[in-house]
This record gives structure tokens, sequence and C-alpha cells, in this order.
């Protein structure tokens, strides 16, 4: 849809005309979020997916009531975008629909100190928040791998992790109220709503229910000490029984992630005297590969590597099986070291202490990993991830079930990084190679296919983190069964004219007007 | 004269909460009754008002009459525990006290964090409005809508799949559906200490409940409950974690908190006595009396569009009604989670 002069014109005059782009080169930067499948579409010139009529910058409720308003008259679908960071194609609209950038909602509103939170817009950059929150010597404890590129609403309306859940729990754990503009126009603060209490419906709505527009999180004391080591397990399950022993001793961790033997491989040279010659070559290859250090030659070598995932696969179960754990603990004192001891010495029970240097490693670059996939796309591949969660004791089967799906068509590697009392969840890396876009959308769309109804097939939940967007869209409603309905009154609810996100979190209804999806 | 009964079946029951008494009580047995009670064909035109034992049952919660009841108290099988996650999954009709005792002799326990009355059924625990305390700790349920529609949660400690549907049912005091079952995340078994807190001090404004679990929260110090006697004059904590832990933690307790306090320091099992006491006898008398106060508060009009959606015929007369419970005491809390 080509957005027509008065449609313009109407949009200028709830924002101003400053904040209606209708620009080619404005619509391109908001014609994907981080989704693999959209940096596919992309470098294969699939310009037009996901690029919608407009985008607009409403600054304050007032101005979103109106474009709400405007949008249930008119019919056109809504999409929330904060920074973009989503990798299920959550923000991601069409030729149908008006981006609602909400960059502008970017203000810290009020740290109470004696309440212990903060109420923060929803526009506001992670990173910044933090790093405000910090200087003033209080933390919220949430810092996902996306922080420097997502926003605090961006966080809330995917129900997202941080790194450090283990100790702060995961963002609906640290949300205490949200306000909203819903689509029926109303502004809705969840924390003077009488009951029930509305939140747990926002957090993780993705756009579909309304606008968050500000969050109440709780706060702690920064942090003023930490400890972290690594440790080596020989296989699998010795890494697995470890940690779950540690979450179900009391002795909560800041910081649990566990990697199995292939992600293991990729980030550390073999140890050993029995390191035989593809012990040391794939992973030093894979390494190279997936930094993408490789030339024309390193090129064509990793896609031919990556094409033949079936045996690199079989070739990492047969020649590994070490797996390597980052633990660390966070706080305020001198307490703290006595706790982290005791979890360090329940650890050395079932593994190889490797010192506080790969942890401190880790710390370096907990950030990065976002920024690392870029080259392997530029070698001509894909990567993406897939996190998903279940109790402990379905947890390895569910992984070998996921990566006996996904292993003949792509590479596939795990660790366990967000971890419970009664379970942990699973992220998935794949790796895929295809010699265009078109096989290679095609290739993406088999991997999640077969990982999701493995999922599925082995009793566990389809989204730890990520959220829904339309990626996973067919499986939401095998994660909770007969939630559908539910969701619809929630829609009936907040957006009766289906005009936020439609498409998103569950497939389209036959009443919503049109699909946001491409 | 009425008398204030606690047995939902008797007439009495209602009347001292100023109801009339139902035209019919059900009470299955079994999970495929209860849903059938509920969400199969209506012998007689009367709405329904679900409760488990009734103990703590709000007369607001009931939002129409004349009406029938359906007690889920004879669903209350434990169905399993899996012991490796650390969960038990049960019928929601069974008693928090009387499931808790149960754990114990598997030698298990809840999550310490929180504490419940002991005659409140699981089911009724998270409908609660305001009481929801429990629902991070739900890892699985089963629901059914008053439509007939099933609802479950695929098992995970926790998700990101969209809006959290269980919150159709916890906190929703009954108004779209009943749960029939629930998956519990239990607690870690480590050693446990009771801190008895006691002196003058307590009396400081600045000393309240949540200021003290902050302050000890502030040194890595999580207390999994806290309880102020007010008759005793005397606050307890309880703390869990491995022995060389607690001791660090008691080392830094009193100066922690406050220097002017005495601090008693009592064993894991005068920790599980003092617990049992407040959740059978403290916390049932307290929410009985908590029950007479209320304030008024409008019924948001999403509820309605919730409601007209879900249960479209109107087969359940219970809700989160037009009046909520005033805020809990300052001085108890359930420590942190």
């Amino acid at each position: 849809m080509t957005l027509s002069n008065d449609r313009r014109a109407e949009l200028a005059s709830i924002v101003g005309d400053a904040r209606v782009l209708t620009d080619r080169a404005d619509l391109l930067a908001y014609n994907a979020d981080c989704s693999p499948r959209g940096i596919i579409l992309t470098r294969g010139r699939r310009l037009e997916a996901g690029q919608p009529a407009a985008v607009v910058q409403p600054d304050g409720v007032d101005e979103l009531r109106g474009l709400v308003e405007w949008a249930a008259r008119t019919g056109t679908a809504l999409v929330a975008y904060g920074d973009g960071s989503g990798v299920c194609r959550g923000a991601v609209g069409n030729a149908d629909s008006v981006v609602v950038d909400l960059k502008r909602f970017d203000d810290i509103l009020e740290l109470d100190e004696d309440r212990r939170s903060v109420r923060v817009q929803a526009g506001v950059n992670g990173y910044l928040f933090e790093r405000e929150m910090q200087r003033r010597g209080w933390t919220a404890g949430h810092f996902p791998s996306s922080i420097y590129c997502s926003s605090v609403g961006g966080w809330v309306a995917a129900r997202g992790a941080g790194q450090l859940s283990s100790r702060y729990g995961k963002i609906e754990d640290i949300v205490e109220s949200v306000r909203v503009v819903t689509g029926r126009g109303d502004v809705i603060d969840t924390a003077e709503s009488p009951p029930p209490d509305p939140t747990p419906w926002f957090v993780g709505s993705e756009g579909t229910l309304g606008f968050i527009t500000d969050v109440t999180l709780q706060v702690e004391p920064k942090p003023a000490d930490r400890h972290y080591r690594g440790f080596q397990f020989d296989d699998l399950s010795d890494g697995l029984e470890a940690i779950r022993r540690l979450m179900q001793s009391g002795l909560r961790p800041a910081v649990v992630r566990l990697y199995d033997p292939f992600d293991t491989l990729v980030k550390k040279a073999p140890s050993g005297d029995g390191a035989g010659t593809l012990r040391r070559a794939l992973p030093a290859a894979l390494r190279t590969a997936l930094e993408a250090r490789v030339d024309e030659w390193g090129r064509a070598a990793f896609n031919e590597l990556i094409r033949r995932a079936g045996w690199v696969n079989g070739a990492v179960d047969a020649f590994s099986s070490e797996c390597r754990l980052i633990v660390g603990y966070e706080g305020h004192t001198e307490t703290l070291q006595t706790e982290a001891e005791a979890g360090f010495d329940l650890l050395r029970r079932y593994g190889v202490d490797l010192g506080v240097e790969p942890g401190e490693e880790w710390r370096e670059h907990r950030y990065a990993v976002s920024y690392k996939q870029s080259p392997v796309f530029d070698a001509g591949a894909f990567v993406d991830t897939m996190e998903v969660a279940t109790s402990w004791s379905n947890l390895e089967s569910l992984y070998q079930r996921v990566r006996e799906a996904l292993a003949p068509h792509v590479l596939v590697m795990a660790h366990f990084s967000h971890v419970y009392t009664a379970g942990s969840s699973i992220y998935f890396t794949f790796v895929g190679s295809a010699d265009t876009a078109e096989e290679a959308l095609e290739l993406h769309q088999t991997a999640w296919r077969r990982g999701l109804d493995a999922v599925d097939g082995a009793g566990g939940s389809i989204a730890h983190h990520h959220g829904v967007g339309s990626v996973k869209t067919p499986w939401t409603g095998r994660d909770h069964r007969g939630g559908e309905a539910g969701f619809r009154a929630l829609k009936e609810a907040f957006d009766p004219d289906g005009i936020l996100n439609p498409g998103k979190v569950y497939p389209r209804a036959a009443t919503e007007p049109r699909e946001a999806s491409p | 004269m009425t008398t204030d009964t606690r047995d939902v079946t008797e007439p009495d029951y209602w009347k001292s909460r100023g109801l009339e008494p139902p035209g019919q009580v059900y009470t299955p047995d079994s999970i495929r009754a209860l849903r059938r009670r509920i969400a199969g064909p209506s012998e007689s035109s009367r709405p329904i008002v679900i409760v488990g034992t009734g103990s703590h049952l709000r007369p607001s919660a009931v939002t129409a009459e004349p009406f029938d009841v359906v007690v889920t108290r004879g669903c209350a099988r434990v169905q399993s525990i899996d012991s490796t996650s650390g969960t038990v999954t049960v019928e929601a009709g069974i008693c928090w006290g009387e499931l808790r005792h149960r754990l114990r002799d598997e030698g298990l326990q809840f999550a310490p964090n929180g504490l419940y009355p002991a005659d409140s059924t699981v089911g009724g625990l998270l409908a609660s409005a305001g009481v929801s305390g429990l629902g991070p700790d739900v890892a699985a349920m089963t629901a059914c809508t008053a439509s007939g529609r099933d609802y479950s949660y695929a098992e995970a400690p926790r998700k990101a799949a969209g809006p959290d549907m269980r919150y159709l049912f916890i906190g929703c005091e009954g108004a779209f559906g009943v749960i029939l079952t629930v998956t519990l995340a239990l607690g870690p078994r480590p050693d446990a200490r009771l801190w008895r807190f006691s002196g003058d001090a307590l009396e400081s404004e600045d000393l309240g409940g949540v200021q003290l679990i902050d302050r000890l929260a502030d040194h890595d110090i999580r207390a999994a409950w806290s309880w102020f006697d007010e008759s005793e004059g005397v606050w307890d904590v309880a703390v869990h974690g491995p022995e060389a832990v607690l001791e660090r933690w008691a080392a830094r307790a009193g100066e922690v908190v406050s220097p002017e306090l005495d601090l008693e320091v009592r064993g894991a099992e005068a920790c599980r006595e003092r617990r049992d006491v407040i959740e059978a006898e403290q916390l049932p008398a307290e929410a009985a009396e908590k029950r007479g106060r209320s304030t008024q508060s409008g019924q948001p009009e999403w509820l309605r569009h919730i409601k007209n959606t879900l249960d479209d015929s109107g087969v359940l007369a219970v809700g989160p009604g037009a009046e909520v419970p005033k805020p809990d005491s300052q001085r108890n809390s359930g420590g942190d989670s």
C-alpha cells in the first residue's frame, strides 16, 4: 500500500509532518528487525518484504491515542517498534501497515529508592537505562546480550531474559507494572487497576494488545562484588547434573552458562593428549569460519562444510564430549564470597575447575555474540538461534530430540544459559548454507519447522525469551493448548478492531483485517 | 441468628457472609466430574460459584444471586512427584497445609518463599486476587473455561510464548474458569534457621517488615519469609542455605538489621514448627479478619469484555467483584523469590 497524500496528511496532523517517514530509505530502515530471516531477505535483495507504508514517531500518550483512533477508522495495522533488536519478526510490518517507532518515549521518569523501583518510558535504550541506574547506585538486573540495541519496552513486550537471570529473574520477574495505550485508545496503568492484575497479559504481548508507554521495574543496589569461574565436565549429562544440583541447593548464582560439546569446541581449543587431527582441525575451522576470517577459498570451504551438516554434527558427537561451564556470582558484600565458594565447591564434585580466566573472559565479551553473526552471512551462510525450555527431567531428552531433528540440515550447537530450580532453557544455535536466497529461506524454514515440531513432540516450550513474533506463531497454540481462545478474549477486550500487530503471537484470526507478517 | 460455620455445604456459611444459601451444592470427586460440572449441561439456570474450602471466600467475589456452588475440595489428589525436576502435580482442590505435609513425608518441600493459610486450597490460593505469589512457581497448569474450552500450559520454568494465559485463571477469582491441576516447583532442601529478633527498636517506624527484608537483601541475605508477632513483640525471619552460608549470614544479620535488636538463632526444626503454626493458625485467623475489610473499587470495562468472550452464557457467578482486599500488613512478608 502506498500511503495516499490524504492519509499522510492525517498522520502528520497527529504526530507532526517531520515525524511521518515515507521515503524509501526510511522505510528500508524499518523493513526488518534482527531476525536472520530478515537478513536473508535483505541480502537476497528481497527489500519489499516487511516494508511498511509509513513510519511514525509519536511523542506522548495523546499522539498514540490519536494514531489508534486513526488506525481503527482507516482499518490500518499498527506495528510497535522499539530499537529493532527482535529476532522473530515481531516488530516487522508489511505494505499495509504503519510502524510506530516509540523511541521518543525516552525518559527515565522516577527512581523511588524507598520502594526500590524505577518508572521508565518504553523507548529508552536498554544500555543507556542500565548505565544511568548504575550511575545512581542501582541496577534493574536485566542484561540481555542485545542490551546495546534493545529498548526497555522491547524487553517487556517480548518477555525477555538477561544474562544474570539466575539472580534477578526474567523480565516478568522484574516488572511491577506497565502503562499501555490499548487498541480501544484507553490508557491503562496496571499499578492502579483493580484486580485482576492485567500486567502478565501485556508482558509478552508483542504489541498485539497495546502500546507499552511506561514500565515500572524493581531495582536493587548495584553489585559491588563478583566471582566468576569456568568448569569443565566429561560430558553433557555431568554438566547438567552439576547445574541442576547447584540451582536446587539454594546457592543462587547470577550467571550459569553450560555449553554443549559442539559449542564448547567452537569456544576453545581441544585439550588432552588424545586430540587427533580432526579434533584439532574441526573446531579451528569452525571458529575461523564463524568469526568469518575467511578468504574466497575459505568461504567456499566453509559453505561446503556447513552443507555437510549431518557429517559434521556426527563427527562432533563421535570425537567430543567435553562441556564447559561459566558460572558467576554477583552481589554486595563479603557474604557473597561465602555463597560463591559453596557453589564452586559443589561444582568441583562434578567437574574440573578451570579457574577465573574463562569466567572473566566471558564477562569481557558477553555482549559480543549479537555482533558476531554478520560475518557468517558475509560468508554466504546464515545463523539463527532457537531458545526453548523445559523441566530438568525432560531437558536432555528435549536437547537430543531437537538436535536430531536439526542435525541433517544445519550445524547445531547449544548452551543452557537460564536455569531455575525446576528446569532450564536451551539456546540452540544453527548454521546453514545454500546457493540462493530462496534456497536459504527454504532451508531456514525447514530448520525452524523441524526444530519446533521436535520441541512440541518432546513437551517443551517453544520460546524462553525471544518471544513469538511471526516466526513461531504456528506453534504458540501447542505451548498453550486452548490458549488461543484466551488470546482472542484479550484481543476483544483491548483491540477489538484487530489493528495492533495482527498475525503476531497467534496466527491471524479470520476477523482481523489483515496480516502484518510477510 | 447464624453461626459462622466454615462448612460451605451449610446454609449458615452463606448467611453469615450476607449471602443467600445456594440452590445446590455440588462436590465432584474427580477432575472429569469437576470439569463436566463447570462446562457441561446445566441442571439449573443458576450460575455457579466455585469454592475450595470456602475458608477465605470474600462475599463480594460472588457477582450474582441466586447461585449454585461447586466445591473443588473433592479433587485433592497428588498426581505425581518429579523429584529430578523438583515439581509436584496436584489436583487444585488439595489444601496447602495438607500438601506441604504430604511432601514433607516424601522428604520434599516447596520453595520456602511466602506463607499461605494451611486451610486454603492450592487452586483457591492461585485464583485469589492479590494472593497470587505462587504464580511464578506454577510450572504447568490445566484449566477449563466456563464455555467448555480446555486450557493447558506446557511445563516449563519460564517461557516467552506470548501473553501469560495462566493469568486468565491465576488471580481472577474464577471469573473465567476453574483451575483443574497445577504443577508447582518445589524448593531446594538446604539447611534452615529461624532468626528471632526482639527489642524495643522493632516498634520503630523505619523497621517495618519490608524494610528489614530489604536491609538483609542488600547484604545478599535472602529471607524466605518473615512474620511479626505483635503479641510477643518478636520478628521471625526464616533463612535457608548450606550451613556455611547460614553461619556467615547469622554473623552479619544482627549488625545489618539493627544493632539495637536482640537476635536469637534457632534451628531448622524450630523454623519448620514456627511456619506450621503461622500457616495453620495465625494466617487463617488474619485472613478471616481481613475478609471484613475492603475498599470499594470500580470494575474495569475490559474485564467485562473478557468475561463476555470466555463466559458468554454467564455460567460463573464469581469474579474480582467490586471490592478489593486492603493490602497486607507491611510487617509480614513472604521474602524474596
